[in-house]
């Protein structure tokens, strides 16, 4: 995600047992106003349900601000938070309530969830791969994060991220030809 | 540029550009015979293309919920020793009764019933007690 974010949004100090969040309110502003959006997307994306992607994200922020951190910079704050709301998504699929699997309750889920024709086609699209690829893909090619940075959200292995994203790439792309929607992009 | 048989190492240069519309001449001629950039390209057009959301949770809201949860977290934790020690004073005072009621039977059967009735209703009361608090939280 490298250059996407400018803020100096750092945690004051590692002060959750000190009774108060890691962020004054003018730092949490700022850090959420660089990175609501962007996150909002990303749970949007990999759950496919609005509703949801907005609890995951206030308890992804919460959890980010109790967390007793080492001092970390903007970018390192972001992936930070990245990776609870991975964590956090998939807690959430993988209780015994949820059994089921949200690539396939994508579409149907919640309408608002996408929004435009556009949107729901590539959010068709995205329902047919797994929740873990599709995690990959809107970091790598929305996001731009770097392997690393994709390794460090997901808990994949940074020397595996390549060939399984060159693998996501290939299904994705087959698709999006069949789907008529990759039109125009070169 | 190295393509390493999978990815290309522009790829990520190639989804920067897309986002901040920064194509250069250059770039568009190497994605244009690179088959790992434009394959990535037409899937990063793809889900770019897709509108954001239209709205988040209002910051200011979310701080204020924020601070109230850590301030009930905060609360309760500091109260968990206390519930502890309460539970436990329970249990002891619930062993020594009842290891009290054979001797007090020993020594009066009118004292052993009494103290039965009493510790009857004294359980029914710490119920209760328990109960409201516990529909209250």
């Amino acid at each position: 995600m490298t250059g996407i974010l400018s803020v100096a949004a750092v945690p004051s100090k590692t002060a959750a047992d000190a009774g108060r969040l890691a962020m004054t309110e003018q730092e949490f502003r700022h850090f959420y106003a660089e990175t609501a959006r962007p996150l909002k997307s990303y749970l949007t994306r990999i759950t496919g349900q609005a509703d949801l992607a907005d609890d995951l994200l206030q308890e992804a922020y919460y959890r980010m601000l109790r967390a007793e951190l080492p001092a970390l910079d903007a970018q390192q704050m972001k992936n930070y938070l990245y990776k609870v709301a991975t964590n956090l998504t998939r807690d959430h699929f993988r209780r015994p309530s949820r059994q089921e699997t949200p690539a396939e309750e994508m579409q149907i889920a919640d309408p608002r969830a996408v929004g435009s024709s556009a949107s729901l086609d590539i959010q068709r699209v995205l329902s047919t791969i797994k929740p873990q690829e599709r995690e990959m893909v809107w970091l790598a090619y929305v996001e731009g994060a770097s392997h690393r940075e994709i390794s460090a959200i997901t808990g994949v292995k940074e020397s595996s991220v390549r060939p399984l994203l060159y693998r996501i790439r290939q299904k994705l792309a087959a698709l999006l030809c069949d789907s008529g929607l990759d039109g125009g992009s070169k | 540029m190295k393509n390493e048989g999978m990815n290309c190492q522009r790829e990520t240069e190639v989804v920067l550009a897309l986002r901040t519309g920064d194509f250069t001449d250059e770039l568009r001629a190497h994605v244009a015979g690179c088959e790992s950039c434009g394959e990535a390209l037409a899937v990063a057009s793809a889900c770019q293309a897709a509108p954001g959301p239209e709205t988040v949770p209002d910051a200011s809201l979310l701080w204020r919920k924020m601070e109230l949860r850590l301030k009930r977290e905060r609360t309760e934790a500091a109260m968990r020793p206390a519930i502890i020690a309460e539970r436990l004073t329970t249990a002891a005072f619930a062993v020594c009764a009842v290891l009290a009621i054979p001797w007090l039977a020993a020594q009066s059967p009118m004292l052993a019933i009494v103290a039965v009735a009493a510790l009857v209703l004294i359980g029914i009361s710490a119920a209760s007690v328990y109960w409201l608090a516990a529909s209250k939280r």
